[in-house]
């Protein structure tokens, strides 16, 4: 790669008590890459976007977004993290709060928008995800699909150069996956945007990335454009995991 | 003596007053106290920690009866006097403060890690992520709680007929002497109670409805 990397992970580590989750993890990712992160339940895909996102803090190594280090904390390192967004499993919605308010809380705080500004950005937010309807509905009145909609378009109001997404659709009914994964793969395909997506929808992981990340035990065991990862696997681990999902 | 339940109530109901100030005037100031002890307790530098954790132990681990001693007839010792109603008001608000923090902060800490890591991902700042995202689902939490609290609260402060104040028990202990009708004088100061906690406890059951009501809600786990 010619250009310096939009995002790095060098060495990193961090344990859990003895439980060493990500022990020299390293991954460079491009900007405006769009990667899909598999791997066996516990292999440590969550850790490495919860310690990007500065959920939780790692032991040892780096990371680095746009250059600049996050492992301590600093005005710079604030800002770079400011560039990234992140989608749950869960969701996270806030619950007292209507669709615009959860929308528009973030930008007015933390970027300074007034109401008007907030509202028009998630207004048009809110139609690209299909729930224009759905302004002044709190999240409990909506379908798990419906409020993982508005926790994307929640995240995208802050307009992030980096989007994180954690199995966004495993804790949903089956019918309701694809709405979500539509809205996902439209962002990939129109946005622009640098995308680190962990999923255990091995086709949506094949049509949505430039590049396939398998981790295995807090490393990376292979990785590759899609079509190779899938089609032909170099990796036994890599092939058993497919073999394993596949037969699901 | 011929007094009259009618002759009776009058100086009840004026030592109920004093009895409502006082459940007022310290519940207010114990609620006021409750949110700074309470996030002194939860904070990450541990010198608020401990002076948080210290403040709830002492005061919950001594006798508020001894506290408002303390405070009645010790301070003069050193050079302080307060009357008898700002000494109760005190000594009562700082003892159920540290029950009201408990109540503040078992509140807080019960909302889903979820929504502090939502509000970070969005980089609200701490302090915006309590005021705008954890406070306002804590409270719904946290009122019924409270409001049996005020019908301890309530309850607590015949503590202070023992440091000479005209409350409703200390007005019933008066008229005993006066009029030597224990039975119907307790009877009456029984009935005082329990109506003056009737709001409360009417208060309490409501909040408690709306507040299950409100974590019925689905989704949201981890
Ligand atoms: N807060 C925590 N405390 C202790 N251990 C943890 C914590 N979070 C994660 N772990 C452990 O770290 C390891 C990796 O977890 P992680 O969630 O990153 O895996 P994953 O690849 O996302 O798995 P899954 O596909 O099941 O989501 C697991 O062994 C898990 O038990
Ligand atoms: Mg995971």
């Amino acid at each position: 790669m010619s250009t310096e990397p939009l995002i790095r992970f060098r060495g990193l580590r961090k344990a859990f008590g003895a439980n060493v989750v990500l022990e020299d993890f390293n991954m460079d990712i491009a900007d405006g890459e769009r990667i899909a992160l598999i791997g066996p339940s516990g292999s440590g895909k969550t850790t490495v976007l919860r310690l990007l996102m500065g959920l939780d803090t790692f032991d040892g190594g780096e990371i680095e977004v746009g250059g600049v280090p996050l492992s301590r904390p600093s005005e710079q390192a604030k800002l770079a993290r400011r560039q990234i967004g992140m989608v749950f499993q869960h969701f996270n919605l806030f619950p007292h709060m209507t669709v615009m308010a959860n929308v528009t809380e973030a930008p007015r705080r933390v970027l300074g928008l007034s109401n008007a500004e907030a509202q028009a950005r998630a207004t048009g937010l809110l139609r690209m995800v299909g729930l224009e309807a759905k302004l002044n509905a709190l999240p409990r009145q909506l379908s798990g699909g419906q409020q993982q909609r508005v926790a994307i378009a929640r995240a995208l109001a802050m307009r992030p150069r980096i989007m994180l997404f954690d199995e966004v659709t495993s804790a949903l009914d089956p019918e309701l996956v694809g709405e979500v994964l539509r809205v996902v793969r439209q962002l990939a395909r129109e946005s622009g945007m640098t995308m680190l997506i962990v999923t255990h929808e091995m086709s949506f992981a094949r049509d949505v990335s430039d590049r396939v990340v398998f981790m295995e035990r807090g490393r990376v065991a292979e990785q590759g454009p899609p079509d190779m990862i899938f089609r032909n696997p170099s990796n036994e681990r890599t092939r058993a995991f497919l073999q394993a999902i596949l037969e699901r | 003596m011929t007094a009259s339940v009618v002759d009776l109530l009058p100086n009840l109901l004026r030592g109920a007053t004093v009895t409502v100030e006082v459940t007022v005037a310290a519940g207010a100031l114990a609620l006021a106290l409750s949110l700074p002890v309470a996030l002194a307790r939860m904070s990450p530098a541990w010198p608020l920690r401990v002076i948080g954790t210290t403040y709830v132990e002492v005061l919950r681990g001594t006798s508020a009866l001894v506290q408002l001693f303390y405070l009645f007839f010790i301070l003069p010792l050193l050079g302080i006097r307060l009357d008898p109603l700002p000494t109760a008001i005190a000594g009562l608000g700082l003892n159920f403060s540290a029950y009201a923090s408990e109540i503040v902060r078992g509140a807080i800490a019960g909302i889903d890690r979820g929504q502090w890591e939502a509000a970070h991902a969005l980089h609200l700042s701490r302090a915006a992520t309590l005021a705008r995202i954890v406070l306002p689902q804590a409270v719904a939490v946290m009122l019924p709680s409270f409001a049996s609290l005020m019908i301890q609260l309530l309850k607590s402060t015949a503590l202070v007929s023992l440091i000479t104040l005209s409350d409703l028990t200390f007005s019933g202990q008066a008229l005993i002497t006066t009029t030597g009708r224990p039975f119907a004088v307790w009877g009456l100061v029984l009935v005082i109670y329990y109506v003056l906690s009737l709001p409360l406890a009417w208060a309490s059951n409501r909040l408690e409805a709306r507040a299950t009501a409100y974590r019925a809600r689905p989704a949201g786990a981890i």
